[in-house]
């Protein structure tokens, strides 16, 4: 354990105490809630939020082009629907 | 990692406060670099308000290209073949999407692949269009617009704006009002079980709720958020529920107002749901705080509709204010972060509107065989209920307003106080020109108001008092 820690001015994100909590100025160690989604973030892992937005970015060009597909087989589907119809002399 | 954007009133809120915490060694140089760098400089930020400038420009010259198209297309429609007509459709269609992903890959200029989909999708609903106009194809109309929002949908949740958003929100808007107001027939469908009544928005809606959560975005949120509750509010339509609907709308501004309390204190997401819950409170509570209204309320025959209607509504507020409590009491720490009776506390407005909702609905059934001989006495306590309830909501947002800091919730609660005074010095004093009686009102009512804002003044001068303690300590 840092042997500063109650001086808050050596204060080091990241830097674990006895209940391998990263350090919070101003906060005892015996009531802190355990390890959280903050003192992941602080100590740089990505939260599952940042993750989904990775992901988001990872399918982007599939995701764009499923819309284009979508929009396409409706514009198709409606000709070919239109011409089943107009074959079947329905106007 | 991308910089967060900063308001210049607020970058310079915080240098004021690093400039403090290096002179009392809380932080040192490097840290305070460290924390700036974090944020964008005031030229990027200066660029993106630039930026943001030239996205609504551009997207609305894509708008005019897209009527432009649309209007040569209708001109020279009587001339063009059909196979001609549908072939420049799709071209038109794929070309301006071929431009999105070439922009967007090719010369990775993001914005303005956003406005070529916007484009393309805006050119896909018109070719739908013509296309059922070609083959006539319009049985149900409303389904156009549901077809041309499921296109666009993907395309929105991929993208990085709210362009898209606003587009599917406006498309899924018009099909839930054509589906349940101007289509005029609800027939029934899935064997006669349920009527139209645009079940799936739901799903559309949670998809874009999600990405703008995700995003961080309220603005998108802010769109979502309407167009529920439009749905929502129109709901009993569908099971030709013509009753009045006041009941009900008030139920659903209250549900409204509960979503936005389970937000945590001070998030930007909880502002479109009280935003449109207090809209809808308070429209609804205007209308009931006339006494003619609850005599008619009290004179309808066939109440069990809205009282079921009532009765589900209220279910879903309890259901999702149990879930919001339960969800808190087993998060990690929350009686660190947000004592469990302040959770309940901050609920007691949408809570009572809820329950207020109800409970007239409930009056009215049990007091319905009275109705004709007794209707002025049956709708003097709900008068006096609703009228509880528009100082109620009034106070509440006032309050609201102290408790963020936040002007816009205390102005519209002072507002909404006024609006109250008016309507009753109209009611009450309007015919008769007791003019002695009127003034008495106003002067209370301005009374009240000046005692808030300087209770508001008071409070303001404490925290700065106390802040300047602080600081020399």
């Amino acid at each position: 354990m840092n042997e500063n820690s109650n001086d808050p001015t050596s204060f080091q994100a990241g830097e674990p105490d006895k209940a391998g909590k990263a350090f919070q100025a101003g906060a005892p160690s015996e009531s802190e809630p355990p390890f959280d989604a903050d003192d992941l973030r602080a100590a740089g892992a990505p939260s599952q939020q940042d993750r989904a937005i990775e992901a988001l970015k990872a399918y982007e060009p599939y995701g764009l082009a499923v819309g284009v597909v979508v929009q396409l087989l409706v514009l198709f589907g409606m000709i070919v629907i239109g011409a089943m119809k107009w074959a079947a002399g329905g106007f | 990692m991308d910089k967060q954007p900063l308001a210049h009133s607020t970058r310079q809120w915080l240098l004021d406060q690093i400039e403090l915490w290096q002179g009392k060694g809380l932080v040192s140089e490097d840290q305070a670099n460290a924390i700036l760098d974090l944020y964008e400089t005031p030229t990027q930020s200066s660029a993106r308000h630039q930026s943001v400038a030239i996205y609504v420009l551009v997207g609305i010259a894509a708008l005019f290209v897209a009527l432009a198209a649309f209007l040569i297309l209708g001109v020279s429609w009587e001339f063009l073949p059909d196979p001609l007509k549908c072939m420049v459709l799709l071209g038109l269609v794929v070309g301006s999407h071929g431009l999105g992903f070439y922009l967007r890959y090719q010369w990775q200029a993001k914005i303005f692949s956003e406005f070529a989909f916007f484009f393309g999708s805006l050119l896909y609903g018109a070719a739908m269009m013509l296309i059922a106009h070609i083959f006539h194809l319009g049985e149900h109309p409303p389904d156009g617009m549901w077809w041309w929002a499921l296109g666009v949908m993907p395309l929105a949740l991929f993208l990085d704006t709210v362009l898209l958003h606003l587009l599917v929100t406006a498309l899924l808007a018009v099909w839930v009002g054509w589906e349940l107001i101007g289509s005029g027939h609800h027939e029934f469908e899935l064997f006669g079980m349920l009527p139209r009544a645009a079940f799936t928005l739901p799903i559309f809606a949670g998809l874009g709720l999600a990405w703008g959560y995700l995003k961080k975005s309220p603005t998108t949120v802010g769109l979502y958020v309407p167009l529920v509750a439009w749905w929502i509010v129109l709901l009993p339509l569908a099971w030709k529920g013509h009753e009045n609907p006041t009941l009900f709308i008030g139920s659903a501004g209250a549900l409204l107002l509960i979503l936005a309390e389970v937000h945590p204190d001070g998030s930007r997401f909880a502002i479109p749901y009280r935003l449109y819950g207090a809209l809808l409170c308070m429209g609804v509570l205007s209308m009931l705080s006339f006494h003619w209204i609850h005599r008619d309320l009290a004179r309808i025959q066939d109440v069990w509709p809205f009282v079921v209607q009532s009765l589900l509504i209220a279910g879903l507020s309890g259901l999702v204010f149990g879930i919001a409590f339960v969800v808190q009491t087993q998060r990690e720490g929350a009686r660190y972060e947000r004592p469990l009776v302040a959770f309940a506390v901050r609920q007691w407005l949408p809570l009572s509107m809820a329950v207020l909702m109800l409970v007239l609905a409930l009056y009215y059934v049990v007091l319905k065989d009275l109705a004709d001989q007794h209707d002025l006495m049956i709708a003097l306590l709900p008068t006096v209920l609703a009228n509880v309830g528009m100082l109620g909501l009034a106070f509440w947002l006032m309050m609201y307003g102290l408790r963020e800091d936040r002007g816009f919730p205390a102005a519209g609660g002072v507002g909404f106080f006024l609006l109250w005074s008016i309507i009753r010095y109209a009611e009450w004093f309007g015919n008769r020109g007791e003019l002695l009686g009127a003034a008495c009102m106003f002067f209370l009512c301005g009374a009240a108001i000046f005692g808030f804002a300087m209770f508001w003044h008071m409070r303001k001068k404490q925290r700065e008092r106390e802040r300047d303690e602080r600081e020399l300590e």
